[in-house]
């Protein structure tokens, strides 16, 4: 069966235009997904994983490699991803309905449709109810709720996660993990999931690519075999403890270094 | 890691791209060393290229109109006139007498109006009951503009001097009040408290957080009233005067010489922007501790 | 700070007249304070001129000024001075508005045009106004047209620099929210860019509304023979100073009402933006 996203060997460089300078972002980085498979991508900051997701989103080009959903190019099929950014930008002006209708409304759907199709995404989310309110009523744990919407509501084939929780606080950002969970297993959608929080990777994901620093290679294909449901908790037994430092190790291990001279330039 | 769907242009605005290019800034197997030079070297220039063209082909454009009579070079002057007024202008005596006047009643008239309308703003927003009394009247000659002023003004003071500072100190005068009012009223409260948590008395108050909370207003404001201040004083003398370059403007006008009002309007202009500049650099360096911009 | 007095709690099933009074003021303190300050001044000029303190020729005084708006009212200059000036207020004004906002567009959204465009709106924005008006003068003679372009030049620049600022802040994050959606260039300027430069729009219109009333009375002092401004103009010729005043007074008030009309637009459009905009 194919998968539903294929990385093959993507690596991103960067020319400075007046200096020539290169800087190598991601290195031969490759990757299948299977359906439904929620996986996550864990590295230090600026390792490049931000990078990979937008050029999995189409927003970038890799300089060499190719990432395909289903088979296509994400260069030609937009409407196959829906992306959940680290801010909801949710555009103030509109009502949360009508935002979390945006993303279809993009893709050339009619203001009525579009918002007949969110409505549901909305119950699921856990806002009904909250359909007129405006974006600056709402707190941030819940705009970033009506940012998954948007993402949902186009139905794409597979969910790309930004680091969606970072700006919440700590608490807030446990509970939409958990939130999350359950959005997913409700709407059965295949999850790329970027973050540098290790134990968000773990309890979210079934598998973990840990990504090394710049530039971000894959160090490790990691298999979290905690079943589900995951309730918050599980992060305190000895399984999730045990997966937590094997990442630890990995990212903070030999591997994960590499020579950098001081102005970037690998060495 | 750019995402670089918008460039940053040397103005310090975001330019948004008409084409939505999403490539970073040169994918290295695109384009062999040396092109990739000629196209950086035409993306950093390119602005200035565009603005140079623009004023070039303008200036040329509308010398040629003259000389060839497109249009009537009575009404519209050409480049090369407008250079040889300036320069005539320059060289005789009468321009800089016309200009010493001009800025002379502009300093009396704005010095006077600073003077007197800081400390004024200052009380009526300190004393919130006086300021509240006098809210109806400033509000009326706030959204009065300062001009319609000039033929009172004439009346009371004549056709000399007098009557223009007083103009120019009309304008900016309650500019500024209404500047300082509304920065005064404007300091936070969460300020106050604290001032009044320490025991602070009110004058110390008054020192340490409502003037320094206050001063940005008031440059602000005074920016705003060099712009009415101009106006006041070019309408002024176009309108009532023997002197200055606002007269200088309306005679030029009278005698069809477009060369003297084109150069007339472009002293003005420096004046203005010459004015505004030096308040802006005192603005930027009063701003340095300011926590927002 | 205000100073609360407080009272005694009633003990009186009905409050007396006194508190009830006393409690009203207190709600409303600004507008009262506001309309004594008014009264008083007015009774204190009055009582000025009566005295001979300040003599009638300077500022008139408010009995007279009253009588000569009631008799300038029946008569058969005032109202019409106060139309041609509404009207060339108003179609200069609405010109302004229906050519700056899509120039201000053009220039901010497509970075060629602006490059053109930029220059020159930079230095006509920063050229007094008033000292182009001779030149329309020349170019345009005295006369109803010259004057609509001049409220039309006075009001117009506002409109397109702070349409063009507005265009340009439109907020990078939601564009790459839209382009992530592959939303096409028509959707993005109709779903961010235009909403989001409304609150620059607003500032503008509210700074034209102000200018084009400069420019409108500015015209009449200088190149008209009719309207408001004419009307003080031969007023302060003939010594006339109630008529200079009521006609003052009248452009005021206009003044006044378009700047509060403007605060009441300005707050409608608000409402989803709690933060204060430049």
């Amino acid at each position: 069966m194919q998968p539903v996203l294929k990385a093959d060997g993507v690596g991103m460089e960067y020319v400075h235009p007046r200096t020539g300078r290169s800087v190598l972002a991601i290195e031969d980085f490759s990757v299948e997904m299977e359906p439904q498979q929620f996986v996550t991508i864990v590295g230090p900051s600026g390792c490049g994983k931000s990078t990979f997701l937008k050029i999995a989103n189409g927003l970038l080009r890799p300089t060499s490699g190719t990432v395909t959903i289903h088979g296509e190019d994400v260069q030609e099929a937009r409407r196959s991803r829906g992306t959940v950014f680290q801010d909801a930008s949710l555009l103030p002006w509109y009502t949360v309905l009508r935002n979390a209708a945006y993303g279809l409304e993009c893709q050339g759907v009619n203001r009525k449709e579009a918002e007949e199709r969110a409505r549901p995404v909305l119950e699921l989310v856990g806002l009904a109810g909250f359909e007129h309110a405006h974006p600056h009523e709402l707190s941030g744990g819940m705009r970033q709720r009506v940012n998954v919407a948007r993402a949902l509501t186009i139905d794409p084939e597979i969910l790309l996660m930004d680091e969606p929780f970072a700006s919440l606080d700590a608490q807030t950002r446990e509970f939409m993990q958990s939130e999350l969970l359950g959005i997913w297993s409700k709407s059965s959608k295949t999850v790329l999931f970027v973050t540098h929080q290790i134990d968000e990777a773990v309890y979210l994901s079934d598998r973990v690519l840990v990504m090394s620093a710049r530039p971000g290679r894959l160090i490790a294909d990691i298999t979290v075999d905690i079943p589900r449901p995951r309730d918050l908790r599980i992060k305190r037994e000895a399984r999730f403890v045990e997966l937590e430092g094997q990442v630890w190790d990995l990212l903070h291990g030999p591997e994960s270094e590499h020579l950098e001279t001081a102005d970037g330039h690998v060495g | 890691m750019t995402e670089t769907s918008h460039e940053k242009r040397s103005t310090g605005t975001t330019v948004i791209d008409d084409a939505a290019t999403t490539a970073p800034v040169t994918n290295i197997d695109e384009s062999p060393k040396g092109g990739s030079d000629l196209t950086s070297w035409w993306a950093d220039h390119e602005q200035k290229i565009y603005v140079a063209a623009s004023v070039i082909g303008f200036l040329g454009l509308w010398e040629v109109a003259s000389r060839l009579e497109w249009i009537r070079p009575l009404f519209f002057s050409s480049p090369t006139a407008v250079f040889e007024a300036a320069v005539r202008e320059l060289s005789g005596a009468d321009f800089w007498h016309d200009i010493r006047i001009s800025l002379l009643e502009f300093v009396l008239g704005f010095s006077l109006a600073i003077v007197l309308s800081i400390p004024l703003g200052l009380m009526l927003g300190w004393f919130r009951r006086l300021g509240h009394f006098f809210d109806p009247w400033l509000r009326f000659f706030y959204a009065t503009p300062r001009i319609t002023y000039i033929p009172l003004l004439v009346l009371w003071f004549g056709l000399g001097l007098e009557s223009k500072v007083a103009l120019v100190f009309a304008g900016p005068f309650i500019t500024i009040l209404v500047g300082t009012l509304e920065g005064v009223r404007t300091v936070p409260t969460t300020y106050l408290d604290v001032a009044r948590s320490f025991g602070a008395g009110q004058f110390h108050f008054f020192k340490s957080v409502l003037l320094p909370t206050t001063v940005p207003f008031i440059l602000a404001a005074m920016r705003l009233a060099v712009g009415i201040g101009i106006v006041a004083i070019v309408l002024g003398e176009m309108y009532a005067s023997q002197a200055g370059i606002g007269h200088m403007l309306m005679q030029a006008a009278n005698n069809l010489q477009a060369d003297r009002v084109l150069f007339a309007v472009l002293v003005l202009t420096l004046m203005g922007v010459g004015l505004s500049t030096i308040l802006l650099s005192i603005e930027n360096r009063v701003a340095d501790w300011r926590p927002q911009t | 700070m205000s100073a609360r007095t407080t009272h005694p709690p009633s003990t009186a099933s009905v409050d007396s007249l006194g508190t009830k009074i006393l409690r009203l003021i207190r709600r409303r303190e600004r507008i009262i304070l506001g309309v004594l300050g008014v009264i008083m001044v007015l009774v204190f000029w009055e009582l000025v001129v009566v005295w001979g303190w300040l003599r009638q020729s300077t500022m008139s005084s408010p009995s007279i000024i009253s009588e000569r708006i009631v008799t300038e009212l029946g008569g058969d200059r005032l109202i019409p001075s106060l139309w041609v000036t509404l009207r060339a207020y108003l179609i200069g004004l609405g010109i302004a508005t229906v050519v700056g906002i899509p120039l201000g567009f053009i220039g901010g959204w497509y970075k060629r045009a602006s490059y053109l465009l930029e220059p020159w709106l930079a230095a006509l924005n920063a050229t007094p106004t008033v000292a182009i008006v001779p030149l329309i003068l020349i170019w345009l003679g005295i006369g109803q047209t010259s004057k609509v372009f001049i409220v039309f030049l006075f009001a117009v620049f506002p409109y397109a620099f702070n349409t063009m600022i507005g265009v340009r802040q439109s907020e990078a994050e939601f564009l790459g929210v839209a382009r992530s959606f592959g939303a096409s260039q028509s959707k993005i300027v109709r779903s961010i860019v235009l909403p989001g430069a409304v609150p620059y729009i607003m500032t503008a219109a509210r700074l034209a509304v102000g200018r084009a009333l400069i420019g409108v009375v500015v015209a009449e002092l200088v190149a008209s023979n009719t309207g408001l401004g004419f009307l003080i103009s031969i007023a302060s010729g003939t010594f006339d100073t109630p008529l200079l005043m009521v006609s003052v007074l009248f452009v005021g008030v206009f003044g006044l009402i378009m700047t509060e009309l403007m605060k009441v637009i300005e707050r409608q459009f608000d409402r989803w933006r709690p933060e204060p905009s430049s």
